[in-house]
Formats: C-alpha cells, sequence, structure tokens
C-alpha cells in the first residue's frame, strides 16, 4: 500500500520545527521513520503534512551534565549500540537497542521517535521509566520537561501536546550503586516483545530500592516498586537462585498491582524473575559490570 | 492534495534528480523514477528487507524512506554494488553457496552482507552472529542454509586477506 | 554466462547428476531479474481493488460516483460494468477409475471472479479502480462506498464440497488384546506468502491480448480466463516473467487476473496490478485448516495392527483444488507402513474465510502429522521408543515393489517403490542421534528429540510439455510447460539437453513458459516438475538427436559432435544454414508431451533436536537432520537446496505461521508483524544424507519439491513431547501431547499449564 498524501517540510531548527507544527493542525512529526513510515504505509495513520525533523543537527548531539546524560532526540539505535560514552554513562541503553528490529532499523530509529510513539511493546520506553529519565517537550510557547512517570499515558499516547516537539532524553547516569537485569520474550529475535521485564536494584545505603518496569504487558508501561526485595535481592547476590519461590511469589504480587494484563501474568513474572536474576547477579559493588549479561 | 518535491541524490555515484509526490518512498523513487529495478518491495513495512539499499553507508529500509529524506543524501543500490562484469565477492559467494534460488529477495541479502564485510563487524561473526545479522532479511526459499554459507565463507575470505 | 565457468567444457562426465553453478544466479544477484513489477512501463494504467470489508455479506450498492473523480483516475468497474460475472472452475477433477475406488462425490465450489451480488470472504474484490499511479489508484479505491449487509459467517453446518472414503484389509479379530490411541488433531491454517506478491500486467495489441502474471501454471490461467469471459483461446496469450517464489499459492487462478484481462481487453491500453502485503494475506490463496481423528491400534509389540481416520478440511470460500487437497490427504495417510487394515473418511467444507490451493505438500503434511502423531501416541502408551516403532512398521525392501489394492489419484493401482527405508530411518537418527543435554540449551531450557517418515507421491500427470527447437546461430533453445517460481530449471533443464541431445550447456537458451511459445502445458507444482518437464525435455531432445541423425545421413548411433557451428560427423561439419535450409526450421523444432505412467514415490525420515523453554513456551530448533531416498538428482545442488527450503518452510508452519481470523472471520495476521515468518535464526542447521534409487521414468527422477516440509511438523511436535515429558514425572499420563499447531509458545505455555495440573 501507498500513504495516502501529505505535504513535507524539512525543519531546519528546533524553532522551525515547532512553528511547523503550531501552524498544521494534522502535521506528525518524522524522525527516523521507521516506527511512523510503516502505519502510514499501512494507510493506519494518516496526516496532512510530516514535519521532518531529520535535519536539525542539534537534536543529535548527545552530552552528560552533571549526573544526567543528555540525548538529543534523533540519536539513532545504532550509536547507543555503540557509543562508548553512551555505554559508560548507562550500558542499559546499549543492551535493550540490541533487541530492537534489525540493523537497517537500527540505523535509522531513533530514541525521540520510539519514546514519542509510545508503544507499549517497545523497550525504549520502558528503559526511560526504570531509569526514572525524564523529556523536553519545546513548543511555540516555551519548553518544559516531562518526567517519564507523566509521559506514557495510552497504547501510542504521551502527554506531549500536538504541537509540542520531543527535543531531548534525559537519563540520570548509572551509579556504581546499582545494577540492572532486562529479559524479554519476543517470538523472534527482533520482534515486539510479548513481555518484558527491567529490574533495577539500588544497594545505596541512603536510599535501597528494587524495582520492576513491565512492558509490553498493558496499555504503556508500568514500574513498580519492590522495597520489599531488598532482601531477598541480596540474598540472590550472595548466590541464592533467583528461581526462588519467595521472589517468583513477591514479583507475582507485584505485577497483580501492576494492573497490567492478567492473562500475561505467567510469562510476566517469568521475564521478570529472570530480570531480577540477572539484576541480582551484576552486582556492581563486586563486579566490574554495570549490567546484566544478556 | 498531491505535493512535488524535488529531490536531488546521488545513486550509485551518479547525481540524479527527480520530482516526485511527498508520499514516494525511496524504493519507489529508485524503482519507478530512476529505472533501478534491482531494489524489490516485498512488504512496505519494513520487515522483508528485500529493498534494503545503502543510505550514507548505511544499510536502509528503502520503503521506510521517503524519497525527500532522501534529498542530498548518497545512495547505493545491488546494481552500485555490481561490477560491470560478473559478480562482486559477496555475490560470488552467494553464488558458489546456493544463496538464492527465486532471487527476489537476494538482492537485500546482497546489501545486508556487504554492509556486514564493509562494516568490519563481519570478521569478529560467528555462525550465531551471522544468522543474528541476517534475521532482518527474509528468504522463503534457501531455509538461510546458503546464505549463512556464502556469509561465513566471505568472511574466512577477509580473515585470509588479513593474516 | 556463469554456467561455464567453473567446468571446463571438455568435461567428459554426464551434466545430469552434477552440481554445476546455476544459469539464474548472475542476473539474480546483480539485480537485473525481471520481476512482474519490474516491467511496469510509464503509461501504464494501474489498478486497485476495492475489497469486501466483511466475511459475507449481501452487497446492496456500490457507488463509484466519488472514486471516478478522483485525481488520475481512468476508469473504475463493477460488477454492473461486465454483464454476467463469470466463474473460475475447478482446475482439478479426478478420473472414474479414482471416483469409484473412493465414492469420491464433489460439487461446484467455483468463485465468481468478481463478486456480484454476495461477497463471500473478507478482500473479495467488489470493484476496481485504474489510474495514473497505485497511490492516486488506492486514493480512489478508498472513495468507493460498497453498501453491504452481513449475512451470517457461523462456522457450523458449512456445506461439504467434496467426500471420499477407503478400507483395506479387515479390522483386528482380538480389539480387546491390542492397544488403540485415540486423537484428535489440528493443522492449523498457514501459508505460502513468497517474498514477492502477486502480480499481473496485461497489454493489448490489435489482435491479442498478452497477460503476464506471476503464476507457476501459464497454461491454467489461460484456460480459465477464456472459460470465465467472453474472451477467445486465440485472442489471449499469457506468460511469465522471473517469479519469485510460489509454493503452490501462485499455482491458483485468480480473479485479479481474469479482471485485468477483461479490463484491458475493454481498455486496449496497457494495465497493472502489484499485490501489496495486506491484499497478500486476505485474498492469497491460504492451506492446510484440516482436524482429524485419529485412532491407532497396534499389537505389544508396536506392529500396526488398524488405522482409522476421519478428516475434514476448511477451504475456506472455495478452492480450484478440492479434489486435489482431499485426495492427498486421505491417500497419504497410506505413510510408508506396513497397515493391515486401514479405514478412511474424508471431507472438505466452504467458510467465508481466505480461498485455499495447494501449499507446499498440500494434504501431505497433514496426513504425515496423523499419522506420526499416531505412533508417538503408541509408542508412549506401549512404553516403546519412537523410533522402534516407526522401523518395525515400515516396509522392508524385500516387500517391494508394495501393490496396494487401490488406485491413486491417476486410477493407476498404488505400487511403492523404493530402496530401504528403514535405511533411510536408521541414517536420519545417525545423523543427528536422540539427546537429552546440549550445550547450546541456556539454563531456562529443556532438551527434546523427534523423528517422523514420510512418503510422496511426486510427478502426477497427466503430462508436461517441453518443446526444443534450434536457431540459424545454432543456439538450442527449450521451452516447457513448468513454469519456474525459483527452482532453478533454467540449469536443471540445461543439463538434461547436453545429456539427452549432446551439446555443452553454453549452447543452451531455456526459456520461460508462454501459451504462445507452448500451446499445451501444466506447470510446476506437486513435485512434479523434475519429474514430467525433465523427462519431457529428455524425449524432445532426444528426437532432436535423432532427426538430425537422419538429416545429415548418419547411422542412428553414430556420434555427433553439436556445436553452435554444426552438426560435424565423420570429419564433415554439416553448418546450421545449411542443415535447416534443406530441411525448413520446422524440421528441427519438436514439441512432445511427456506423461508419466503412473506418479513416483519419494520416501524421508526426519530428526530434530529442540530446545524449549518452559517458562516462556518459547521453542528454538537447534539441529535438524533429513535422510531423503529420491531418484537421480539432475543438480545435487538444487535438490539440497528444496530440501533445505522445504524444511524451514515446514518449522515456520509447525512454529511460528498461522492465518488467524477473529468471530467475524476478519483475517487478523495481515502484515509481517502478526504473520511471522522463520527468519536466520529460527532456522537450523540442516544435514541431509541422499540415496539414489532410481525409478521407472527415462531419467530415474523421483520429485523433492515437498518432502523437505512433509516431515516437519510431526518431527517438531514429537520433539516438544520429549522436552516436555521431561518437566513431569510420567509423561505419558500427564497429557503433555502436542495435538495441533502452531506449536507456538502461547500453546505450549498451554500445555504445560494443563500438564501441572493435578490429575483429577
Amino acid at each position: 500500500m501507498k500513504p495516502a498524501p501529505f505535504t513535507y517540510v524539512a525543519a531546519r531548527t528546533v524553532d522551525e520545527a515547532v512553528r511547523l507544527l503550531a501552524d498544521n493542525d494534522d502535521a506528525k512529526v518524522l524522525a527516523g521513520g521507521q516506527s511512523l513510515l510503516p502505519l502510514l504505509n499501512l494507510r493506519m495513520a494518516r496526516c496532512e503534512a510530516l514535519v521532518d525533523i531529520g535535519r536539525i543537527a542539534v537534536l543529535t548531539d548527545v552530552k552528560v551534565t552533571g549526573d544526567v546524560l543528555c540525548l538529543g532526540a534523533l540519536v539513532r539505535h545504532t550509536r547507543l549500540e555503540h557509543d562508548p560514552d553512551i555505554r559508560s554513562a548507562h550500558a542499559l541503553l546499549a543492551h535493550v537497542v540490541g533487541h530492537i528490529g534489525h540493523r537497517a532499523i537500527r540505523n535509522h530509529g531513533t530514541i525521540g521517535g520510539s519514546i514519542a510513539h509510545a508503544d507499549p511493546s517497545a523497550e525504549l520506553p520502558a528503559t526511560l521509566l526504570a531509569l526514572r529519565g525524564s523529556v523536553i517537550a519545546v513548543s511555540t510557547s516555551g519548553r518544559r520537561e516531562i518526567h517519564a512517570d507523566d509521559l506514557f499515558v495510552n497504547h501510542f499516547q504521551t502527554s506531549l501536546a500536538d504541537n509540542e516537539l520531543l527535543t531531548l532524553v534525559q537519563i540520570p547516569l548509572a551509579r556504581p550503586t546499582q545494577s540492572w537485569g532486562f529479559y524479554e520474550y519476543a517470538p523472534r529475535s527482533g520482534d515486539f516483545a510479548q513481555a518484558g521485564a527491567i529490574v533495577t536494584i539500588d544497594r545505596s545505603e541512603a536510599a535501597p530500592q528494587v524495582a520492576v518496569t513491565w512492558f509490553a504487558t498493558g496499555a504503556t508501561p508500568t514500574r513498580v516498586v519492590l522495597d520489599e526485595l531488598s532482601a531477598v535481592a541480596n540474598q540472590v547476590s550472595a548466590g541464592a537462585s533467583g528461581a526462588d519461590p519467595a521472589v517468583r511469589k513477591t514479583l507475582t504480587d507485584a505485577y497483580d498491582r501492576s494492573g497490567s494484563d492478567s492473562g500475561k501474568q505467567m510469562l510476566a513474572v517469568t521475564v521478570a524473575t529472570r530480570a531480577f536474576q540477572r539484576a541480582a547477579q551484576s552486582n556492581p559493588a563486586v563486579t566490574s559490570r554495570t549490567g546484566g549479561l544478556n | 492534495m498531491e505535493t512535488t518535491i524535488n529531490v536531488q541524490v546521488r545513486v550509485n555515484g551518479a547525481a540524479r534528480t527527480a520530482a516526485v509526490p511527498a508520499r514516494t518512498s525511496l524504493a519507489d523513487l529508485l524503482r519507478d523514477h530512476l529505472a533501478l529495478t534491482g531494489t524489490h518491495v516485498g512488504c512496505e513495512q519494513g520487515v522483508c528487507g528485500s529493498c534494503t539499499v545503502f543510505v550514507n553507508g548505511v544499510s536502509t529500509r528503502s520503503c521506510l524512506f521517503l524519497a525527500a529524506q532522501a534529498d542530498g543524501t548518497e545512495v547505493v543500490t545491488v546494481e552500485g554494488l555490481t561490477p560491470v562484469e560478473g559478480l562482486s565477492a559477496v555475490q560470488q559467494a552467494m553464488s558458489d553457496d546456493h544463496a538464492l534460488q527465486c532471487g527476489f529477495c537476494t538482492p537485500g541479502f546482497v546489501v545486508t552482507i556487504t554492509e556486514m564485510a564493509a562494516s568490519g563487524r563481519l570478521i569478529a561473526m560467528d555462525e550465531h552472529a551471522i544468522r543474528e545479522e541476517l534475521g532482518g532479511n527474509l528468504c522463503r526459499c534457501t531455509g538461510y542454509q546458503g546464505l549463512v554459507a556464502a556469509a561465513l565463507h566471505v568472511r574466512d575470505e577477509l580473515r585470509g586477506e588479513l593474516s | 554466462m556463469t554456467l561455464a565457468a567453473k567446468v571446463p567444457p571438455t568435461d567428459p562426465l554426464p551434466w545430469v547428476g552434477r552440481h554445476i553453478p546455476r544459469r539464474e544466479d548472475t542476473r539474480l544477484l546483480r539485480g537485473e531479474g525481471t520481476f512482474l513489477a519490474d516491467l511496469v512501463e510509464p503509461g501504464d494504467g494501474h489498478v486497485a481493488f476495492a475489497r469486501s470489508p466483511i466475511a459475507h455479506g449481501r452487497i446492496r450498492r456500490v457507488d463509484v460516483t466519488a472514486a471516478a473523480k478522483m485525481p488520475g483516475v481512468t476508469a473504475v468497474f463493477t460488477a454492473n460494468d461486465f454483464g454476467t460475472i463469470g466463474r473460475i472452475g475447478a482446475l482439478t477433477t479426478p478420473g472414474e477409475a479414482f471416483s469409484d475406488a473412493y465414492q469420491f462425490s464433489m460439487t461446484d465450489d467455483s468463485l465468481e471472479y468478481l463478486a456480484s451480488d454476495v461477497a463471500q470472504y473478507v478482500g473479495q474484490p467488489i470493484a476496481l479502480v485504474v489510474a495514473a499511479s497505485r497511490a492516486l489508484a488506492e486514493d480512489a479505491a478508498e472513495m468507493i462506498d460498497v453498501d453491504i449487509d452481513p449475512l451470517p459467517v457461523d462456522d457450523h453446518d458449512q456445506p461439504k464440497t467434496a467426500e471420499m472414503s477407503f478400507e483395506l484389509g479387515d479390522p483386528p479379530t482380538n480389539p480387546d488384546a491390542l492397544t488403540t490411541v485415540d486423537l484428535e488433531l489440528y493443522m492449523a491454517r498457514h501459508s505460502a506468502v513468497p517474498i514477492e506478491t502477486r502480480g499481473v500486467r496485461v497489454v493489448a495489441t490489435d489482435s491479442h491480448i498478452r497477460l503476464t502474471t506471476s503464476t507457476q501454471i501459464p497454461h491454467f490461467v489461460k484456460r480459465a480466463i477464456v472459460a470465465a469471459t467472453e474472451l477467445e483461446e486465440d485472442e489471449l496469450h499469457v506468460d511469465v516473467a522471473d517469479v519469485g517464489g510460489g509454493f503452490g499459492t501462485k499455482a491458483n487462478v485468480y480473479p485479479e487476473e481474469v479482471l485485468l484481462a477483461v479490463v484491458c481487453a475493454r481498455l486496449r491500453s496497457p494495465v497493472v496490478w502489484i499485490e501489496d502485503r495486506t491484499e497478500h494475506f486476505l485474498s492469497a490463496a491460504q492451506g492446510r485448516d484440516q482436524r482429524q481423528r485419529v485412532q491407532l491400534t497396534v499389537d505389544a509389540d508396536g506392529f500396526i495392527r488398524s488405522l482409522q481416520i476421519d478428516l475434514s478440511i476448511d477451504l475456506g470460500a472455495g478452492s480450484l483444488w478440492t479434489a486435489g487437497i482431499l485426495a492427498n490427504s486421505c491417500i497419504h495417510l497410506l505413510g510408508p507402513y506396513r497397515l493391515p487394515h486401514v479405514k478412511v473418511h474424508g471431507y472438505t467444507h466452504l467458510s467465508h474465510r481466505t480461498p485455499s490451493a495447494q501449499y507446499r505438500g498440500a494434504g501431505r503434511p497433514e496426513a504425515c502429522f496423523a499419522l506420526e502423531r499416531a505412533l508417538d501416541a503408541a509408542a508412549c502408551k506401549l512404553g516403546m521408543d519412537r523410533y522402534e516403532i516407526r522401523r518395525k512398521n515400515l516396509y522392508l525392501s524385500s516387500e517391494f515393489p508394495v501393490v496396494l489394492g487401490i488406485p491413486y489419484r491417476d486410477g493407476v493401482p498404488i505400487s511403492f517403490d523404493g530402496g530401504d527405508w528403514q535405511q533411510c530411518l536408521d541414517d536420519a537418527v545417525a545423523m543427528l542421534p536422540p539427546a537429552s543435554s546440549d550445550d547450546r540449551a541456556t539454563e531456562h531450557e529443556v532438551i527434546g528429540w523427534g523423528t517422523s517418515c514420510l512418503l510422496e507421491a511426486t510427478g502426477r500427470g497427466p503430462y508436461e510439455s517441453a518443446r526444443i527447437w534450434v536457431q540459424r546461430d545454432g543456439r538450442v533453445q527449450l521451452m516447457t510447460g513448468g513454469a519456474s517460481a525459483g527452482q532453478g530449471h533454467e540449469t536443471t533443464f540445461t543439463q538434461v539437453v547436453a545429456d539427452s541431445l549432446g551439446v555443452d550447456p553454453s549452447q543452451v537458451d531455456v526459456h520461460r513458459a508462454t501459451t504462445d511459445g507452448l500451446r499445451e502445458g501444466v506447470g510446476t507444482f506437486g513435485s512434479r516438475t523434475a519429474v514430467l518437464a525433465g523427462n519431457a525435455t529428455h524425449e524432445v531432445a532426444g528426437e532432436l538427436r535423432r532427426r538430425l541423425h537422419r538429416a545429415i545421413d548418419a547411422p542412428h548411433d553414430a556420434e555427433l559432435h553439436i556445436t553452435t557451428d554444426g552438426v560435424t560427423f565423420d570429419g564433415l561439419t554439416h553448418r546450421w544454414d545449411d542443415i535447416l535450409d534443406t530441411h525448413g526450421d520446422e524440421a528441427f523444432d519438436v514439441t512432445q508431451l511427456f506423461s508419466p505412467t503412473t506418479v513416483t514415490w519419494t520416501m524421508g525420515a526426519h530428526a530434530v533436536l529442540v530446545a524449549v523453554d518452559p517458562g516462556t513456551g518459547a521453542t528454538r530448533v537447534l539441529d535438524y537432520a533429513v535422510a531423503h531416498e529420491g531418484g537421480c538428482d539432475i543438480n545435487p545442488g538444487i535438490v539440497l537446496g528444496q530440501l533445505y527450503g522445504g524444511v524451514v518452510q515446514g518449522l515456520g508452519g509447525a512454529l511460528l505461521e498461522q492465518n488467524r481470523f477473529d468471530e467475524q472471520l476478519q483475517p487478523t495476521a495481515i502484515n509481517f508483524a502478526d504473520y511471522l515468518l522463520p527468519t536466520a535464526q529460527d532456522a537450523p542447521n540442516i544435514v541431509v544424507r541422499s540415496h539414489h534409487i532410481p525409478t521407472a521414468n527415462p531419467l530415474g527422477v523421483r520429485g523433492v519439491g515437498e518432502s523437505g516440509t512433509i516431515g516437519v511438523y510431526a518431527a517438531v511436535a514429537s520433539a516438544i513431547d520429549d522436552a516436555l515429558g521431561r518437566l513431569v514425572d510420567r509423561p505419558s499420563e500427564s497429557g503433555v501431547f502436542v495435538t495441533s499447531t502452531p506449536m507456538n509458545a502461547e500453546y505450549l505455555r498451554h500445555l504445560i499449564a494443563n500438564a501441572n495440573e493435578p490429575a483429577t
């Protein structure tokens, strides 16, 4: 199928892009296009105008400001995968990107596009939520920061207004007290997950915390804090099996609290258990790794 | 209302221009306007990989890339990877290893394996990694056995050149 | 071309039997293939269809007013524009001997080429637009207003379209002393999904219409269009471009082919339609969708005493291959095993799903699944090894030919010939022995091993055609009715001509089938072309050789040296111009039909090792082995390619693929995100051992196109049982037993959950 007709403008600056969005009631932002163009091709999405932000160089910037990694919206998946600075800022990004599509898709897909698209089964929105990140949204009326907790509203729906452009993704740097584990089940490698989980463990004495973020289990990724698991986490990192029934029970209860699809409970608990095991076993205080094994 | 876009693009080393509707994909630009029919269209949703080409040096689904986005870029298609006569090393390995039957998905695999080799990644890959890289292109005829063998042979040739 | 590059032309060996590079490869690898969509020219009218949005409905009104006014539109057609809408009729009807032996009956389930009154499935064409581009045609097709009243889509009591039954041997007299397993099985609907979609381009001249279509069967397409429309036999030519995979879905005649012919005849200007992937999932023919009730009775030693099967096949809204699909399903239940008593009843029925055609195997994988699942169940019940129960029941080489008292589809009594089927099974198991652990398994996975045997009737008649002729430049030209969809016919038939005529392969050109180049033809499907078109090629090449002997007065057994210069005998070269001037070009233009006595049988045994993750239900295929009892391989590389590709297609159907429908029979897997094809990561390394047992045709070849696929479903099911059995104490009682496809993660999770339920 061919897309329904639209006009196309390549914006050169963020200002121009947000002006175009303000001037067009029915405009869509084209970033990498790897999610939007299939939908347009299938005529499952339509718009009067496409505003291509792909030529706005400033949106490809990567920098660390204080203890936050700032990724321009146009940073491609391939760069997340291979850029050593991004890897050392937080290795989870490179890890999850390995699960997105295939090479040619990752060459063009962007972090901003993936997050703004808000596919509930996508890895990057869940990663933003799990890592307590935020995004910067710009419009003709100004600039605001939206925390991940407030960003994902429903299937393919965010709290970004139609005239807002997501310009920046901010992710707190990995800390030595933190570890993470990622696990997803997809029918084939590269497919969207049918259930996935990111478990983060923070062993800092000030604010220890274990949390699980599920994705592909409901309308949005959901994060549940499991303070009571800290003790279990320590046990596991000391050598106990991640398949410990107590862990499974706690994760099952957490899943039920998350309000996700009950039909997916078994699978969701399995992936979370495995993510938990990985997070628990990759204690950064013990090993030099900053993340879990695949 | 249909708007027309003027596109200037270097394709296989030659400067080309075309005026196309804004909704035209790079795949359709190549096939319908530039008469480069080696790039095939199998799904128009970025899954089958038959339309894979290089844009500015990286593999790209030309069905998920607008002609308008390609303005000012450097595009290389299967025709551009093909010597004047005979076959490139990747193509020759594919023929030797029976990596094609109907030939429809073939140009996409030529691009994908060429990128694996040219990017320097292939030389370090084992069979598992090769299967993962090839996993973005669908073939319905060969069962992938010949394709994997061809990629392994290209890898071994690269290793031989190095040592 | 590339052909001569690797093999010196002076090599004295016969060309048949050699793994020479494919002649097709160079152009395809260079991106110089000519597929249907590559034929589009500026000025072509692009066609898009308005298709039925519901599975069953009465069409009240089709309003094209708005569509006709859309930019770039040159014409819009609805059923009203064509008068009476013809029907596309059955492509196969069995003969009397078959019908009598099987009490076969069949009703007409032909389909209109355009829904005029009642739409029968989602995606059925209702109207079409011709416009300056595909995009504009789609814009306009969206504006066609179809007012359609829903009719019931109830799946129950759908009309039977064909029915057959047979019984051989006598039921056991001591049933109480025997063990019986009783299974209900289902093989889900899935389909060929070639990477090239369908497509049709038609051009008109003053005298005729030339239709080029992405098909395996151009001659059938021509006959069906002539039968369904007012086009005359002499008015229409059908030919093919490079075809990007078919696997049976393109061995069919489609409404779009008929419609484009009719539209071109009206407009007298070129029209083209390139199917998009969504249209493919809605309207290209699908397969399988078979339910079976299987009762297998064995004695205490595992010998089969009786097999009774009832099966039903959902053909969707219709099939042009009803008789073939049903007969294949029923007859292949005979399998490679000694069956003292077998009783089979089967029928097909309609539904408001997508129509069906003969998808790779077309009843054979289903039959293999039924028989092999039953053997596994019986082995389990007896506590017997799964390999042992198969080995015991396979026919022995001393029993060949095995003549059964019942005919094949062609009416000729079934007679199995073969080499050593037990050896074939032994080979598969030796190449891939049972294992309970594997280094490649993760901590979450359990290992399972499975095996299956298959027997396939290949090379069914009634005939195939071949035509050979010599050009003035001495190049030998060949065309057969077997249209290639990637099988490498240019290479294999060149090898046959090289041997049978006695020329260097570089002197031979193989043409694609056209209905004007060759008036008669059948096509490529059902593992038939190497057998039929291969032998037809052998015979016309031999006849051409005999005519050359006569033309130059050489003794019939004299060795001729045939080159592009001419024919040399006894030191004297007769130049082609002289030969052709003297005798006329037509004297060296030979067309013949090859009609086999009956089918030829191909046996195989498969073994597979899988890793199953009980936590997710996911199955990974680690290794696969195929032992294959074929005939002479014309080109062993191409035979291997058929087996590799067939296995992975089978794995797709076994593990991933399903054409799903919701309660209103809306298809729900209509793109590649929902219909999952296996990728390189899902495919295992496959090892093959071939035995070459020549059979009774001049080349001694057996068909191979479907063998790779047929045994896969059963072998994988067996392996998954084995893996899941390791999770429970007493697998034989736990109910961990695969009964349906696809054996995807969801299904395995369901099996595991049920197995873990405490027994009641």
